[in-house]
């Protein structure tokens, strides 16, 4: 990462900072040209000028806005005609007229773009020379002026002209020579005008929309460009230009006839061949094209027809042999730009990275290049139709992906980068999370990449690794006074995996289940309707943009995803709240740690309470050699430019130890976030993950919670994809999971404060030099009443941690309230303990189903093994036989599958341990209702009147019909 | 009455223009190359009969064989040598190209065959007439007719019966998977643009015959092949000759009108199109 | 002797490298499964072994002959016929017309004939005189594969054949290609599913990042080798 405050943005090069005082100086040397040089030269220079004007005009209309006109001599001829009628048939005075005449040139471009518009490329061309064709049979029926045969200008209109005499007498000149010098005066203003607005135009905001338009319109569309607005707007300035330019040259000329006027070869053709051969989509390139046309000229002018020949032939040479011209040569060669209107990034160190391409700018990444004759196959000329499309594949869009296709759901998975995730990033793989992996099947697989529990939670709170001890807290659930309650809990154990680890075991089930997975391909843009989702995804490899219909999408891109932001989902807090890095290194810290075994070492010192999540961390990723340090910045300051040795500096002030053979692999950077969606879902789009929550990784909640959106979703996209529930029921993703988001990414960024206290309490806020830090740490140690406090308080602060990593209530207590939950009338129970810390079971309709070991044969289970798996579980007891028939008669009823177990002595299932008879909440009669996410949502606590009917009630309302 | 023989007049003058038509609709149609010369070949068609006829001394029928032999080699060298290496996804060289071949085809034959005009003769054929109840129609323009109806019947032919016309097909649909078919896309390129080319020298023939023409007026016939493509729409033959027919009728109609309209009247006629029918009347359907 | 062999094979896709020395065989009669995710590299392979793109001549062989680099029109008049990723049918061709232009390089004589594809897939004798992109996606690459053994190919090369359609059409489709290997050709498909990949093929190669990480045959090779030669775990 780069120190950006040492970066600017610069249009201007050493050749532009030179040459264009030059060209400053060159335009007034012309002005003051009348005065010495002869009226033929005069005459030279404005058929020069001219050139510069149309080409100039026709070079924004088609080097930058792509719109490839042979139409412009339209506008020449009527700005002529128009000056003429002003002039003539009005009076006004011709300056005036001229200028009235520009402005109604610009109007009629605006109804022609309105028909022109409407043709694509090289028929763009030809429709806009009709339209041409069109006036010019117009006007020749102009019968004041002359209409077929055209008229001249009275001399007396010419004489008449403010500034006409003055330069007759100043000059000492006659009327028509005066004529031409005020003419010339004219197109020379003009000239500067057009190079000028073109230049200043270019460089703004919109003139890089434009730029983007030509390189790619789609993805100029896709970051919000209005290409139609953008085009239109260029090609009324365009017929602007040219409409004054005529009224321009015919004053001058001071007779007209609709052919000479309406000429293509004149107006278009000459302009043309002007730009291609100077270098199209430069500014330089028309005023070199337009030099090089009059030397040509000049040289062959007793050859009209081969001059015209030789023209035609050079320009076709030029477009294939070198079609950015002879500026564009140039430029390639020396780097060279009078007028720059590309931005570049001006930085310390050489090489400047150049940034050439305007439309990087505005997001689009390179494209790759074709490379000699290699053919490269065009777009698939087809969309791939798919159910369900997900976007990303980390936690969320990876475990969405392996659910859906565990359900049969088919579905395809796109991810913008070549593999899966390429640094460990998460690691805290909670209990509900090793569940769905239970119920996928790859439970120890997990297991066997992991480091298990035991080995997670002595967290270290000391000076340094080999520092200070400060004190040291059981996390995790390893204190044994906290163990029971992580093992009553589940089937399932803690453990850390590093995220490089996790995703290609989810990800490789989805696939190994059916899902199909595009890497390296973005997500562009999309659009939805009642029915379908239309994704327009980019292959970058390739380079190919391609469409993935579906029937939902999910949006599982991330904390930049750029579907919440297509969504427009309502964002509440903030990004960017504190900067932090993560430094990957190699080293073996055996000596430091293996009597204290954790995945988290918290270092405080000076300064490592600055930015952050809080305090300085050593994070194991692999046991006991592989390590991930965490430090702050300050979000202000941006991030620092980080080298290897500042890192392993980083690194060794942490670990407290200069000898230890340190290697940095990997230097990356982060922002603490503090944001929720309050909506997750529009339409057919569903975001999960980061997308939606984001907050930092204290807690270790982030890739948990993920898994757990996919896991509430997918069964619900399944059963309405398969017309088994209504699209309401999809409505309870969003008011079951937002809530959790929001409290999750409270819980963190609260974390985070947490470390404040401790760092007053050790007198690290501030910092000064070694020995006064010495002794304000060991003020705690003295015998005093004064340090006992404060022994008292710091002890208390350290506890408080529990909150951040014995935060058993927070990862596994949610219970659900919406439309997929149907209350049994009975008040919500209460907390005995405190919610966050301790994990409350029951079997309250919205919590999840407690879990206890039941046996079924000689098997020994977990309640949670007995429901999931896409379908729906009804417990009932020894007395519950009309639950079984009730469930059989709502599984005929919905066409879903409700799988029925009765509990107890005698039955399928046998409580052994009496836990169930606990745990359960019902009598014998009653029955529990589970979802395929293993969440209550129905239950009875004894056997109704009616049973089936008051099942097929609780469902009829669970899956949304009514 | 009167209108009755505007309208005959009026189809008739569509058939040319088809003629016209058919050569741009078809280079179009397989490889997306908008000829900007495409007037200007039709007038060095006509020059070419206009040669065999006046300097070889042929008839006129033999010229036009001649010719059209030498536009079919004109168009085979043109497109290989020249023309493939511009197709691509970037317009401008094609257009840019073609432009420029338009300016030296002119400027070429300026000094061939300088700016006097010029007309075929077709031994007092143009003076025959057909009387058709009240409505007498030239044998010209009837010959004009039938030869736009006999060249669209023998390229949909060609393309929808024979091999080469499904390799022209699959070529224009997608030029690379039609080279895993083992089609050569500039050879087929080359031998569209050679076919094209002989319709345009068709076409030239039937300019010369019926009217006068110059080394310069290739440029109008041009606007007049193109407005009837897109009448007609994109992609058909047949929906290229009743362009040409709409056109054809709306000239007729404004020079009946006043003599001055007749070409603003097809341009408007064009242009209305386009407003209410961007795609034209009757475009093909493709995916 | 094998049929096919890459021998160090690099290709680029524009500016970036795609394949870094590719050297794999198939023989006569064979089949064989190139797995990867997508950007492997396996979509590359292919092509160079069409012709799309450039390779030394030394790089591919065919029957003892190098022809790596050659235009796809002499490979395809070789024996060796593709279905390109993504169907790419002709559009404005009917379902006959597609068939009978694959057999426009090559009139070899062999198995395949139209009858003979009209027998493999019914339903397009059927759909004969339809156009082609009114068919479902399912027919669709049946009238790709068939198009691809009109010439009577010695070698079939099968880019993703099963991508985007539904299970039941993915087991028909390859249901097809066991009847063409039964009918003596090699075939070469290039799948990202890995266990539609593993059914098929004899043998089986696995590219990461446009290198050879794995090959051999399914039975030889444990699930987890193959996902960790698949993921570059």
């Amino acid at each position: 990462m780069i120190d950006t405050s040492q970066y600017s943005v610069e249009h201007s090069t050493r050749t532009s900072r030179i040459a264009l005082p030059l060209l400053g100086l060159a335009v007034l040397a012309l002005a003051f040209a009348p005065l010495v040089v002869s009226r033929s030269v005069i005459l030279d220079l404005f058929f020069v000028l001219y050139l510069i004007v149309l080409a100039q005009c026709w070079n924004l209309l088609a080097g930058y806005g792509g719109l490839v006109s042979v139409g412009q001599q339209a506008y020449v001829g009527a700005g002529a005609y128009f000056t003429y009628g002003g002039a003539i048939l009005l009076g006004l005075d011709p300056l005036a007229a001229i200028i009235a005449a520009g402005l109604a040139g610009a109007a009629l471009a605006v109804p022609t773009a309105l028909v022109v518009f409407r043709l694509q490329g090289a028929y763009f061309a030809i429709g806009t020379w009709v339209a041409a064709e069109v006036y010019r049979l117009i006007f020749a029926q102009w019968k004041d002026l002359g209409g077929g045969t055209g008229t001249s200008l009275p001399s007396s209109v010419a004489k008449g002209m403010v500034g006409v005499s003055w330069t007759k007498t100043a000059l000492d000149l006659k009327t028509s020579a005066a004529r031409d010098v005020v003419s010339f005066w004219l197109i020379l203003a003009l000239a500067v005008l057009v190079v000028g607005a073109s230049y200043l135009f270019l460089r703004s905001r919109s003139g890089l929309a434009l730029s983007a338009i030509r390189d790619n319109q789609a993805a100029a569309e896709s970051v919000g460009v209005d290409v139609t607005r953008s085009k239109l707007a260029v090609y009324v300035f365009a017929s602007f230009g040219a409409a004054l330019a005529g009224g321009i040259i015919f004053f001058q000329k001071a007779s007209i006839t609709p052919d000479s006027a309406f000429s293509v070869i004149e107006w278009t053709a000459f302009v043309l061949f002007v730009v291609v051969i100077g270098g199209i989509g430069t500014l330089e390139g028309p005023i070199i094209g337009a030099l090089i046309l009059f030397g040509l000229q000049n040289w062959l002018s007793d050859y009209a027809t081969w001059y015209l020949i030789l023209l035609g032939a050079v320009a076709s040479a030029v477009m294939l042999v070198a079609p950015k011209g002879i500026w564009g040569f140039v430029q390639a060669k020396f780097d060279f730009s009078i007028f720059p209107t590309r931005r570049r990034l001006i930085g310390p160190d050489t090489p400047v990275p150049d940034y050439t391409r305007p439309v990087q700018e505005l997001a689009k990444p390179e494209p790759a290049g074709v490379k000699g004759s290699d053919i490269r196959l065009e777009e698939p000329m087809f969309d791939i139709e798919t159910d369900v499309l997900i976007v990303g594949s980390g936690p969320a869009g990876g475990a969405a992906a392996a659910l859906l296709s565990s359900y049969g759901v088919p579905n395809v998975m796109i991810e913008k980068y070549s593999w899966l995730a390429n640094t460990p990033r998460a690691h805290i793989t909670n209990q509900r999370t090793m569940e769905v992996l239970r119920e996928l099947g790859i439970e120890q697989d997990a297991i066997a990449k992991s480091v298990p529990q035991e080995l997670m939670g002595n967290n270290v709170f000391c000076t340094s690794l080999a520092g200070e001890e400060i004190g040291r807290l059981l996390t995790w659930g390893n204190h044994p006074s906290r163990k029971a309650d992580y093992d009553l809990a589940s089937p399932c154990r803690i453990c850390d995996i590093p995220q490089t680890l996790f995703e290609p075991i989810v990800v490789g089930k989805a696939m190994e289940l059916g899902t199909v997975a595009r890497f390296k391909t973005e997500y562009v843009s999309h659009s939805q309707d009642a029915s379908t989702v239309v994704a327009t995804v980019r292959d970058r490899l390739a380079d190919q943009t391609y469409r993935i219909r579906a029937k939902y999408m999910i949006g599982a891109d991330g904390a930049k995803s750029e579907i919440a932001e297509h969504l427009g989902l309502p964002m509440e807090g903030r990004m960017g709240v504190e900067g932090s890095m993560n430094i990957e290194f190699e080293a073996d810290l055996s000596t430091y740690v293996e009597h204290r075994p954790s995945v988290l070492y918290w270092v405080f010192q000076p300064g490592s309470n600055i930015g952050g999540i809080g305090a300085g961390v050593v994070r194991m990723v692999r046991p006991w050699n592989k390590w991930l340090s965490i430090y702050g910045y300050s979000v202000e300051d941006g991030p620092p430019d980080l080298t290897d040795a500042d890192a392993e500096r980083i690194v060794r002030q942490l670990i407290g130890d200069d000898e230890i053979p340190v290697k940095i692999t990997r230097k990356s950077f982060w922002t603490v976030n503090n944001m929720a969606a309050r909506r997750y879902s529009k339409g057919r789009v569903f975001c999960m993950g980061d997308a939606v929550h984001r907050h930092p990784p204290s807690n270790g909640l982030g890739s948990n919670t993920s898994v757990q959106d996919a896991y509430n979703l997918c069964w619900k996209l399944k059963l309405v994809l398969e017309g088994k529930a209504g699209e309401g029921l999809l409505d309870s993703y969003n008011d079951e999971r937002q809530p959790v988001g929001r409290q999750i990414v409270a819980r963190a960024n609260k974390s985070i404060e947490d470390y404040g206290p401790i760092f007053e309490t050790l007198g690290l806020t501030h910092p000064g030099p070694p020995e006064e830090i010495r002794r304000r740490m060991d003020a705690r140690k003295q015998p005093t009443v004064e340090a006992e406090a404060r022994r008292k308080a710091l002890n208390g602060y350290i506890r408080r941690k529990s909150y951040e990593f014995n935060c058993h209530g927070v990862e596994l207590g949610q219970r659900y309230v919406s439309n997929a939950v149907v209350p049994d009338g009975t008040p919500e129970p209460g907390y005995e303990r405190d919610r966050e810390l301790y994990y409350h079971p029951t079997t309250w309709p919205g919590a999840h189903l407690p879990h206890v070991w039941v046996d079924i044969g000689q098997k020994k289970v977990s309640t949670i093994d007995l429901a999931g798996r896409g379908r729906f579980a009804l417990f009932t007891g020894v007395s519950g036989a009309g639950w079984v028939e009730a469930g059989a008669r709502a599984q005929a009823e919905f066409g879903i599958r409700i799988r029925v177990y009765q509990i107890g002595p005698g039955c399928e299932v046998n409580d052994t341990f009496g836990d169930w008879a606990q745990a359960s909440e019902i009598g014998d009669s009653g029955c529990i209702l589970v979802r395929p996410d293993c969440h209550v949502c129905w239950r009875r606590r004894e056997l109704a009147a009616n049973p089936s009917e008051e099942l097929v009630g609780a469902l009829r309302r669970i899956l949304g019909f009514s | 009455m009167i209108w009755v023989d505007t309208i005959v007049q009026g189809i008739m003058l569509g058939g040319l223009y088809a003629l016209f038509a058919t050569g741009l609709s078809l280079i179009f149609g397989i490889m997306r190359l908008v000829n900007l010369a495409h007037g200007d070949f039709m007038v060095l068609g006509a020059f070419a009969v206009l040669v065999g006829v006046e300097a070889l001394g042929l008839g006129i029928i033999a010229s036009a064989i001649l010719a059209g032999g030498f536009m079919f080699v004109v168009g085979y060298v043109l497109q290989h040598l020249l023309l493939n290496r511009t197709l691509g996804e970037d317009l401008l060289p094609p257009l840019l190209v073609t432009f420029g071949l338009s300016i030296i085809i002119q400027n070429g034959l300026l000094e061939g065959f300088s700016a006097d005009t010029r007309r075929l003769k077709a031994g007092g054929f143009e003076e025959v007439s057909v009387q058709l109840g009240s409505v007498s129609i030239g044998a010209m323009p009837l010959l004009t007719f039938f030869s736009a109806v006999v060249v669209i019947l023998l390229l949909n032919w060609l393309f929808y019966k024979t091999e080469t016309g499904r390799a022209f097909r699959a070529t224009s649909d997608d030029p690379i998977t039609a080279q895993l078919m083992g089609i050569d896309n500039n050879r087929i390129f080359s031998l569209a643009m050679a076919l094209a080319m002989v319709v345009v020298a068709i076409a030239g023939l039937f300019l010369g015959a019926r009217a006068t023409f110059d080394p310069l007026i290739g440029p109008s016939r041009l606007i007049f092949a193109f407005e009837a493509v897109i009448i007609g729409g994109l992609g058909s033959l047949w929906g290229t000759l009743a362009g040409g027919v709409i056109l054809g009728l709306a000239q007729a109609i404004g020079a009946q009108i006043n003599p001055e309209w007749q070409t603003l009247a097809g341009h408007i006629v064009f242009l209305a199109v386009l407003i209410v029918r961007p795609r034209g009347l009757f475009p093909r359907m493709t995916g | 002797m094998a049929l096919l062999s890459t021998n160090g094979l690099t290709a680029f896709y524009g500016d970036f490298q795609a394949l870094y020395g590719i050297t794999s065989e198939i023989g006569e009669g064979e089949t064989v499964a190139i797995i990867g995710a997508n950007g492997a590299g396996k979509t590359t392979y292919l092509s160079a072994l069409a012709g799309l793109r450039t390779a030394d001549k030394s790089m591919i062989e065919f029957d003892g002959a190098p022809i790596g680099g050659e235009k796809p029109a002499r490979i395809l008049s070789l024996g060796i016929a593709m279905v390109p990723e993504g169907r790419r049918l002709f559009p404005s061709l009917s379902v006959e017309e597609n068939l009978l232009v694959g057999n426009y390089g090559r009139k070899a004589k062999g198995p395949w004939s139209l009858e003979a594809v009209y027998r493999l897939f019914p339903i397009l004798r059927e759909r004969r005189r339809q156009s082609s992109h009114s068919l479902s996606g399912g027919q669709q690459q049946m009238v790709a594969v068939g198009r691809a053994l009109m010439s009577n190919p010695r070698l079939l090369l099968c880019d993703e054949i099963s991508l985007g359609l539904s299970p039941a059409v993915v087991k028909d489709i390859y249901a097809a290609i066991a009847s063409i290997r039964a009918s003596g050709a090699s075939v070469i498909v290039v799948e990202q599913n890995i266990n539609q990949a593993l059914d098929v093929a004899d043998r089986i190669y696995c590219l990461l990042e446009g290198r050879v990480t794995l090959e051999g045959s399914p039975a030889g090779l444990g699930a987890g080798r193959i996902r960790s030669a698949y993921f570059g775990g």
